[in-house]
C-alpha cells in the first residue's frame, strides 16, 4: 500500500446501523461516476458493506474515508475503514483471513471476502489498538485519467457528507474537549489533594522549626547565663591569686610560687574561654555593638606588643612589625579590633614552631588599611580554609589537636571583622605558613 | 428505513416479497419476521423473494436469505430466490458466500413454476392463484 498515493474524497461517519446503507449508496454512486462497471461497481460496494458493518459491528463507531488512488499508470478507488474499536489479535487475524473464522453475524466471510473482491488489501489491527483495512480498486486504465480531471465533482458528490462530517467534527471535537475537561478536573482534584499534604507537611516543618528556634534560644540564653556566673567567680579567684603574687600576704616559698604561677595561668585561660564563650553568644544573639573610635596601629601595637613578647619569646618565636611611619589612624571598636589582632597573632605563635617568625604588617590598600598577620608555621590546606572559622573548628581538627583553645578564637575573629565591614583573607601553604589579613577603614579625623 | 416499506404479497399459497431497495440490516430483520409471522397466519406454503432490484448482497444479507429459507422450511414452506442480478451473483461467489438452503431461480414466473410443482396445485385453484392477489402489510 505504501506505493500507493492517495488523494481524500471525502469521510462518511458509521455510528448508527442506518449509516451502512448510507456508505454503500454513496460508494456506489462514486463507483458508477468514476466509470467502474456495473459488476465492479457492485463488488466494491459489497465489499465496503463488509468492512463498514464490522465497524459497527465491533466498533459501534469510526469512519469510511474514500480517497483516488495512484500508482503509475493506474488509478482507483481506495476505501479506507477505521475504527477505535477491540481490534483482532493475531491469531483471529490470521483465521479470518484464511476464511476459517466464524463470526456471531455474518458468515465468516466478510474480510476474507473483502480481499477477494478488491484489488488491493491492506489490515492494520492489534488487540486494544483499533482496525484499519484500506482496500483499492483499480479502472480501467482508459478511465484512469479522465478521473483524474474530474476530482471536484467527485467530491462534490459527497458533498452532503462534507457537511455531515463537520457537524461530526464538531461532536468528535466536543467529545475530545469533554474528556480534556474531565481529566483537567481530575488533575486539578489530584492537586489539590497534594498541596493539602504539601501545607499539612508545611505545618508538620513548621512546628518542629519553632521547636528547634526555642531550643536554640534557650542554648544562648543557658550559655549567657553560665558564661557570666561562671565569669563572677573567675575574677574572684583571679584577685586572690594576684594577692599572692603581689607578695603582700608574705613571701613565698620557690615550690608555692610555682603552684600559684600555675594557678594563674589556668584560671587567666579559663577566663580567656568564658571571655570567647560569652563573645560567641552575644555575636549570635546579634547584641554585640560596636563602639567606633579613631585608633593609631602603632600605639595599639606598643600595648600588643607587651601582651605577646613574652608569649612569643617562651615559644622562642620573633615577632616582628612593620608599619609605615605615615600609617592613618583606622575607624575601629578599639577593644574588638585589639582582640582581632591579639587573636590572630597568638593563633600564629601557637602554630609556628620554634624559631619561626611572626609579623604583623600594616598597609594602605584602596582606601583602607590592610592587615596582615604572617607567620612561617604549618600552614592550612585549601580544602581546611573554609572550615578554619566554623565554631569550634580546632576542637575537632586533628592538625591542632594537642593545642590549647576552644576553637572559638577565629569563628569570633571573623565575626569581628565582619561586624566591621570586612572579611578575613587567608593566604596559606601547607608547610610554608600562612598570612591572615583584614581591612579597616581609615578614621576621618587626623590626630 | 421501515421494514414495512416492502410490501408482502399473497398471490395463491405463495407469498411473493420485492425486495426494491438497498435495505439497512433491521429492515432485513424485520422482513425476516414479518415473513415468518405472515406463513403463520395466511399458511402460505412457498415464499418467492424477488431480488432483482438488489444491487448488493453482502455476507449479512446473505445469512438473512438463508435464515429466512431455514425458518420458512421449518413451518413447512419452501423459499425460491428470483431474479438475481449476474454480477451480484459473481461478486457472492467471489466473496465466498453460498446462500446455503436458497434456491434461485431467474425470474418470477420460473420460481412461480417451481413452487407449483413443490404443492401440486390442481389446475382449478389456477385461477384463484392468479386472481387473489392483496397486499399484506401492517
Amino acid at each position: 500500500m505504501k506505493d500507493i498515493q492517495s488523494t481524500r474524497l471525502g469521510d462518511v461517519y458509521v455510528r448508527r446501523e442506518g449509516d451502512i446503507v448510507n456508505v454503500r449508496e454513496r460508494v456506489r454512486r462514486l463507483a458508477r461516476e468514476m466509470g467502474f462497471d456495473a459488476t465492479t461497481k457492485i463488488k466494491i460496494t459489497t465489499a465496503v458493506s463488509e468492512v463498514t458493518r464490522n465497524i459497527y459491528e465491533y466498533a459501534q463507531a469510526g469512519a469510511i474515508t474514500l480517497s483516488l488512488a495512484e500508482r503509475e499508470p493506474d488509478v482507483g478507488l481506495m476505501v479506507t475503514a477505521r475504527d477505535e474499536g477491540p481490534g483482532i489479535d493475531e491469531k483471529t487475524l490470521h483465521a479470518i483471513l484464511r476464511g476459517a473464522y466464524q463470526s456471531a453475524s455474518g458468515l465468516g466471510v466478510g474480510l476474507s471476502g473483502t480481499r477477494k473482491l478488491m484489488d488491493e488489501f491492506d489490515i492494520e489491527t492489534g488487540e486494544g489498538r483499533g482496525t484499519r483495512v484500506t482496500v483499492v480498486k483499480w479502472l480501467p486504465r482508459a478511465e484512469g485519467s479522465r478521473v483524474k480531471e474530474q476530482m471536484e465533482e467527485l467530491r462534490g458528490l459527497l458533498g452532503s457528507d462534507q457537511k455531515d462530517s463537520a457537524v461530526e467534527e464538531l461532536k468528535q471535537q466536543n467529545r475530545d474537549l469533554v474528556q480534556i475537561l474531565e481529566e483537567l478536573e481530575e488533575k486539578r482534584e489530584e492537586l489539590e489533594k497534594v498541596n493539602r499534604q504539601l501545607s499539612e507537611t508545611n505545618h508538620e516543618l513548621n512546628e518542629a522549626n519553632e521547636k528547634l528556634r526555642e531550643l536554640s534560644e534557650m542554648k544562648e540564653e543557658f550559655l549567657a547565663l553560665t558564661t557570666h556566673d561562671l565569669r563572677s567567680p573567675l575574677t574572684v579567684i583571679s584577685g586572690v591569686i594576684s594577692f599572692f603574687t603581689s607578695g603582700r600576704l608574705g613571701e613565698l616559698t620557690p615550690e608555692q610560687k610555682n603552684m600559684v604561677a600555675m594557678m594563674e595561668r589556668n584560671t587567666q585561660s579559663l577566663i580567656e574561654l568564658v571571655n570567647d564563650l560569652l563573645d560567641t553568644s552575644k555575636l549570635e544573639s546579634g547584641t554585640m555593638k560596636l563602639d567606633f573610635s579613631s585608633i593609631d596601629l602603632r600605639g595599639l601595637m606598643d600595648e600588643l606588643r607587651e601582651t605577646m613578647e613574652p608569649l612569643a619569646k617562651e615559644k622562642g618565636i620573633f615577632l616582628e612589625e612593620s608599619l609605615s611611619p605615615d600609617l592613618p589612624p583606622v575607624k575601629a571598636d578599639r577593644p574588638k579590633l585589639r582582640r582581632i589582632i591579639v587573636n590572630l597573632l597568638s593563633n600564629a605563635i601557637k602554630f609556628t614552631p620554634k624559631g619561626g617568625k611572626v609579623s604583623l604588617k600594616a598597609e594602605r590598600e584602596d582606601g583602607r588599611i590592610r592587615i596582615y598577620v604572617t607567620d612561617t608555621g604549618v600552614g592550612i590546606a585549601k580544602e581546611d580554609v573554609e572550615r578554619l572559622f566554623d565554631k569550634y573548628e580546632q576542637a575537632r581538627s586533628r592538625a591542632t589537636r594537642g593545642e590549647k583553645g576552644t576553637g572559638l578564637g577565629l569563628y569570633i575573629t571573623r565575626q569581628l571583622v565582619e561586624l566591621h565591614g570586612s572579611h578575613i583573607k587567608v593566604d596559606s601553604k601547607l608547610g610554608r605558613g600562612s598570612t591572615f589579613s583584614f581591612t579597616m577603614p581609615i578614621s576621618s579625623f587626623q590626630f | 428505513m421501515d421494514g414495512a416499506r416492502i410490501p408482502i404479497l399473497k398471490v395463491g399459497r405463495v407469498l411473493v416479497v420485492p425486495i426494491q431497495f438497498d435495505m439497512d440490516d433491521q429492515t432485513v430483520i424485520h422482513l425476516q419476521e414479518r415473513i415468518l409471522h405472515e406463513l403463520e397466519r395466511t399458511c402460505a406454503r412457498g415464499v418467492l423473494i424477488d431480488i432483482s432490484l438488489l444491487e448488493m448482497i453482502d455476507s449479512f444479507i446473505g445469512r438473512m436469505l438463508s435464515d429466512i429459507a431455514a425458518m420458512a422450511r421449518i413451518m413447512d414452506a419452501r423459499t425460491v430466490v428470483v431474479g438475481m442480478q449476474p454480477a451480484v451473483a459473481i461478486t457472492l461467489v467471489e466473496l465466498g458466500l453460498e446462500l446455503k438452503g436458497v434456491e434461485t431461480v431467474l425470474n418470477v414466473d420460473e420460481g412461480f413454476k417451481l413452487l407449483r410443482a413443490e404443492f401440486n396445485t390442481p389446475d382449478e385453484e389456477e385461477e384463484e392463484f392468479y386472481w387473489e392477489t392483496s397486499v399484506i402489510g401492517k
